[in-house]
């Protein structure tokens, strides 16, 4: 079974880099500001929403356990 | 409209001495403005400057190349103009658009995520004291020289992976490169002459060091770079433009970080002594509002225009080019209290002085790291900072930056 997951982009700290749009097109998109916000649509793999958060360059973007709480580390 | 100023020449000393009084008054009066004598519009605020920021497709990177050198201003030598065929494929990954530059960026970017550059934050420590501890009986040091300029340099060296004996040098010619190096402007007519020497020089050094790391990959920098050559993601000259801003940048900017920091603390002396109550928890903090309050890039010129753009009740052309005055979006009361203040406990404190969008300071994370280091050790060292002189200020387009800052402390 796979683990379900929460992505969070801290809208005081996104940039707008948009490398996680890049990795991650599905999971993150643009507000209206350019900043980037978390979709977390079914099915998306763990591990690109992992690699999105690693490459935030300000440390933007957390990623949870859906069913803890607890924050995974990438 | 310039009443006040009479001119729009950037190079005039009062604007150099103060970046606010020429940008803040065009902020007011006239936000997205048209500078004749340098044939840009000058954005100045801050929600405008994050709207060119942000909107990568709408406002371009690809300077021309080569420059188009009838529109500098102060103007190059024409005798040297020839010399500029020789940057005509020089482009640094911050001169590329979508999708080469995601690619380019992609190739390095992981050296400089915040917990990459983690791994700095001791060395950084502890070259920052000994630094402090070879001037203290002095009672006075030139921060430019003595601790701004090698503090940074053994870091760049290590991550590009070139021997640390070669870094002053290296720095020297970086500082010269055109268009951008910051000591360039003091070579006024000749600076695209100089700048094009210096140049030559460089790609002697890295382009056999690029070669050996084709060859044989070690775990640095110009591996990286010489792999996105041999992917087809850097051209030579790409990856040789990409490496000497690599340099420069990651050094000057840190340059002008911690002397400026420094003069705003003498000036801020409460600022100086709520730093020194805790500056364990202050320093992270504290450096944000230096960013803020005096951003290493006081101006970026650095984009055109894709297409017919509005912005700030202006019409600006396809092909225009753009500039955005970090300084200046900085101190936009619109987006932050007393913007004037010095106030290291400002939050939130959302600056732009790492710009922001596709192109947002690659080393905007390692700056932090190096920065909070040194005024921690600053604050933890001098009970009382003071100025041995006025500064002078540099004349540079794009930044603002001191010529010499002369400290001194009591013994």
């Amino acid at each position: 079974m796979t683990q379900r997951f929460t992505a969070h982009v801290d809208p005081h700290l996104c940039v707008g880099n948009a490398m996680c749009r890049a990795i991650a097109p599905n999971a993150f998109v643009a507000d209206e500001l350019g900043q980037s916000v978390a979709t977390n649509p079914p099915g998306e793999s763990l591990e690109t929403a992992l690699e999105a958060a690693a490459s935030c360059p300000v440390g933007a973007i957390t990623v949870t356990d859906a069913d803890t709480g607890d924050e995974i580390d990438f | 409209m310039l009443a006040q100023f009479e001119t729009d020449d950037l190079t005039r000393p009062e604007i150099n001495a103060d970046p606010w009084g020429y940008f803040g008054w065009l902020r007011e009066n006239d936000p997205v403005h048209w500078n004749p004598v340098f044939k840009t519009w000058i954005v100045t605020r801050y929600a405008d400057v994050n709207v060119v920021l942000r909107n990568h497709e709408l406002f371009s990177s690809k300077i021309p190349l080569p420059p188009n050198l009838a529109d500098e201003y102060p103007p190059i030598d024409e005798a040297d103009w020839p010399l500029a065929d020789d940057l005509a494929g020089y482009r640094a990954f911050i001169f590329h658009d979508r999708p080469e530059h995601l690619a380019m960026r992609q190739t390095i970017h992981r050296w400089f995520t915040p917990r990459a550059v983690e791994k700095w934050r001791t060395s950084m420590a502890a070259r920052a004291q000994e630094l402090i501890d070879q001037y203290r009986e002095a009672g006075t040091m030139e921060v430019k020289r003595d601790l701004a300029t090698p503090l940074p340099l053994l870091t760049i060296c290590w991550m590009l992976g070139v021997p640390s004996e070669d870094a002053e040098h290296l720095y020297e010619l970086a500082a010269r490169v055109y268009p951008g190096g910051t000591d360039n402007h003091d070579y006024g007519g000749q600076r695209l002459r100089v700048g094009v020497e210096a140049i030559q020089k460089l790609r002697e050094y890295f382009t056999p060091l690029l070669e050996e790391r084709e060859r044989d990959p070690q775990d640095d920098l110009i591996s990286m770079i010489a792999q996105g050559e041999t992917q087809g993601v850097y051209t030579r000259e790409d990856a040789l433009a990409s490496i000497m801003i690599l340099m420069d940048a990651g050094h000057t900017t840190t340059l002008n970080l911690i002397s400026k920091g420094i003069l705003a603390f003498v000036r801020n002396p409460e600022q100086w002594d709520l730093l020194r109550s805790d500056p364990d928890n202050l320093a992270a903090s504290a450096l944000e509002e230096i960013l803020r309050y005096d951003p290493p890039l006081k101006m970026v010129i650095l984009r055109y225009t894709t297409q017919d753009v509005e912005l700030g009740g202006k019409k600006i052309p396809a092909g225009d080019s753009v500039s955005y005055v970090l300084a200046s979006a900085n101190r936009d009361p619109r987006a932050f209290e007393d913007p004037d203040t010095f106030d290291i406990t400002r939050s939130p404190n959302p600056h732009v002085a790492f710009g922001g969008g596709i192109h947002h300071c690659l080393g905007a994370a390692l700056a932090r790291v190096s920065g909070q280091e040194t005024f921690e050790a600053l604050a933890r060292n001098f009970p009382r900072l003071h100025l041995e002189r006025e500064p002078e200020w540099m004349v540079h387009p794009v930044h603002h930056m001191v010529r010499e800052l002369q400290i001194g402390w009591n013994r």
